[in-house]
């Protein structure tokens, strides 16, 4: 159980190779885009595909089916976002419009990912494992609404104020606002997952979480700096997605390794 | 002679088992706190006894590793306990 799986090589270097090409700027414009936007559509059909098969290996009644098979939905529809994304990019030769039909499976695939997150947390607790008394958790929760609050208040000051139309600003404020409740069951997750370290639960959970993480970071960066104008970071921005999307396909086949294997 | 494990081989056992799914510190701390909640204090458990913290520890396990794996990592604990000695 705790030797390596085969599929971690394949993984790493599929996260890595995209990573490096990125980061030493080893191709022409063109192709950093082809590889960002090939590499992120593949680990979130990758993502996606297991953990529809994660809930399916779940039998009926089991808690953790729901929150797999919401995990599958959100990552299909962030799959068919970023699809559309690399429709526009790459064969039609454009610039992606904002708003886009991505945007449409994004806003689909937000709530989606939010309610899974908060279905793992509600069956992980009812699994009778010693993850800690209920009132932590919530008090957590209300320390992490604060601090999202606080930071939140001067990353949307600059959208809001920005002038543009009603509906890519509504965009580009829903979209940070969707991240911070993100992040709460995220960091709930975590706190729970660090009681696991060193088994194969560890593994899928630190993965998939840690993805969520990278995400987070990205759409904050990306909102932030859109709204200043400043399109000096996108190769960094770039880089986070390819680590975010790429370490939730792992931590999704992780799963799927263990119910399989 | 009816069946007797000492307790702290039982964990012992367990732990084994369970350890590289959940880590050793949750291994170590899920069976303890499963024995505190049946009232699991002596020394000594009975076969009841170690099915009901079998059960339990089952119920978990199933929400990370689904039934059929759950199965048989419990079956590998029941094994591993049915080999130990008998407790005086």
């Amino acid at each position: 159980m705790t030797r390596r799986s085969p599929a971690t090589v394949p993984f790493v270097l599929a996260i890595a190779v995209p990573v490096a090409v990125f980061l030493g700027r080893m191709l022409s414009e063109t192709g950093l885009l082809w590889v960002g936007a090939l590499s992120k559509v593949l680990f979130l059909a990758v993502g996606s595909l297991y953990a529809w098969r994660n809930a399916r290996r779940f039998e009926a009644g089991n808690p953790a089916r729901l929150g797999w098979l919401l995990l599958g939905a959100g990552l299909t529809g962030f799959t068919l976002a970023q699809a559309s994304i690399c429709a526009y990019q790459l064969f039609r030769g454009v610039a992606v419009p904002f708003p886009s039909v991505g945007d449409v499976f994004f806003l689909i695939g937000y709530p989606l990912l939010i309610a899974a997150l908060f279905a793992f947390l509600r069956s992980y607790a009812a699994a009778g494992f010693p993850i800690g008394p209920a009132r932590e958790r919530w008090l957590l929760a209300g320390a992490l609404v604060v601090v999202c609050t606080l930071i939140g208040i001067p990353i949307l000051r600059p959208i809001v104020t920005t002038p543009a139309p009603a509906l890519a600003k509504a965009l580009n404020v829903a979209y940070p606002i969707l991240d911070f409740v993100l992040l709460i069951p995220t960091v709930l997750l975590l706190r729970v997952t660090f009681r696991f370290r060193g088994g194969m639960v560890w593994k899928t959970w630190i993965a998939l979480l840690g993805g969520f993480l990278f995400s987070f970071g990205a759409d904050t960066l990306f909102a932030y700096l859109s709204a200043l104008g400043e399109a000096r970071f996108q190769n960094l921005i770039d880089v986070l997605y390819i680590l975010a999307f790429g370490l939730i396909a792992r931590g999704v086949f992780y799963q799927h390794e263990l119910l399989s294997s | 002679m009816p069946f007797q494990r000492y307790t702290a081989e039982v964990l012992e056992s367990i732990n084994g088992v369970l350890a590289p799914y959940v880590g050793p510190l949750m291994a170590r701390t899920a069976a303890s706190a499963h024995c505190r909640d049946l009232g699991i204090a002596g020394g000594a458990m009975s076969r009841e006894q170690v099915e009901a913290l079998l059960g339990r520890l089952e119920l978990g396990l199933a929400i990370f590793l689904g039934r059929d794996r759950t199965a048989m990592v419990v079956g590998s604990m029941r094994r591993a306990i049915e080999d130990l000695r008998e407790a005086a």
